[in-house]
């Protein structure tokens, strides 16, 4: 019979965890702790050995009864009040690259809270400093040491022309190279150039479905 | 992330010759909507790796050498933007002219150096500034400070 085995040093959906040894068919297998790979270092916690939190996923539950199946993938835009509490560090773009408008003194981890209005930061620091300008029916959202950062753009993925990698039926397909084929005469450009703009995807669907399918098979 | 600049692009073969690039929001629900699309073309991208042995070759037809890309890449920012020689000439004029970026993937110090010449050929023989970006560029550390001329 098959037996492998494998040991970790802390909760194995962890982040962060690693085989601590690892047996495949009774034979234990060499690690790269010679390679300098850490093994339960820094883990001693009690929480790397829970589970991590799981979401109870009950809204998308919801919303999928609700729309059949289907609920809109639009990206939900506040314009009044959202505070952000438990924040460690907020970076702004500044007059010479990217600066901390305020960052959580590491030594007592006191972290910050963040107001924001209409997309603008309206107050940022520890605890007291922006309790006045908290109004009654603000959004709260804990975010767990986390850290707010002006967003990335991203360059030169297939983002936006391809769902899933692999999958043609979700994507702009393969353009004509002029060097290994002829390009289509109708197209009266032996260069065959096009332009992404042509085929851009929006909410991708397809991609949100593939990475369900993707939790799922490493959950079960 | 707000915002993403695609190129069109083939998967798992050498990249297509030439393409352009848009700017759009990641969050927008659909093209039509407000600020969807930032830059319908950021700019003109196209490849120069060496012929990868692993890569499928379409059907008879040989991967293109690095030396017939560049000399593919020198006619078309050399020649004229006359539409009736196609879409891909007036684009082409259009990156000679400084008038967009053209980002060229690349990884080869040689190749780079190459293109940089190229570069400097075109701009002389059309008295013109380009904009060129090496994308990729794994040996670009080799002519840090030729680039940065």
């Amino acid at each position: 019979m098959d037996a492998d085995v494998v040991l970790w040093d802390s909760h194995p959906l962890r982040f962060g965890a690693t085989p601590a040894a690892v047996w495949v068919d009774g034979i234990v297998q060499p690690l790269g702790t010679e390679i300098g790979v850490l093994v339960g270092k820094g883990k001693e916690a009690p929480e790397w050995h829970e589970p991590p939190n799981v979401p109870d996923w009950k809204q998308e539950r919801q919303n999928s009864v609700k729309w059949d199946g289907l609920p809109p993938l639009e990206v939900e835009r506040v314009s009044n009040t959202v505070v952000f509490a438990n924040v460690s560090a907020v970076l702004v773009r500044g007059a010479e690259g990217i600066e901390h408008m305020f960052r959580s003194n590491g030594v007592d981890h006191v972290r910050g809270v963040v107001i924001i209005n209409s997309g603008k930061i309206i107050c940022a620091g520890v605890s007291n400093e922006c309790n006045s300008l908290v109004p009654d029916q603000a959004r709260f959202i804990d975010l767990e040491g986390g850290v707010l950062a002006p967003a990335f753009i991203s360059f030169g993925s297939n983002l936006g022309l391809q769902e899933i990698a692999y999958e043609p039926s979700t994507g702009d397909g393969l353009p004509f190279d002029p060097f290994t084929g002829d390009v289509p005469g109708v197209l009266r450009d032996p260069g065959g150039i096009v332009q992404a703009a042509d085929a851009l995807e929006f909410q991708t669907r397809n991609a949100l479905y593939a990475l369900l399918i993707l939790r799922q098979v490493v959950l079960s | 992330m707000a915002a993403a600049t695609s190129p069109p692009q083939a998967f798992f073969i050498a990249p297509t010759f030439a393409g352009l690039s848009a700017t759009f929001r990641t969050g927008a629900p659909h093209a039509l909507a407000d600020g969807a699309v930032i830059q319908r073309t950021s700019a003109l991208h196209c490849a120069i790796r060496r012929p990868n042995v692993l890569a499928p070759q379409k059907g008879h037809l040989q991967l293109p050498s690095v030396s017939t890309r560049i000399a593919v890449l020198r006619r078309l920012l050399l020649g004229d933007a006359d539409p009736r020689s196609g879409e891909t000439a007036v684009w082409f004029a259009r990156a000679a002219d400084g008038a967009l970026p053209l980002v060229i993937d690349v990884g080869s110090a040689d190749v780079m150096a190459a293109l940089l010449k190229l570069k400097e050929e075109v701009e002389q023989k059309r008295g013109t500034s380009m904009r060129l970006v090496f994308s990729g560029a794994a040996e670009a550390h080799l002519l840090a400070k030729e680039i940065g001329r």
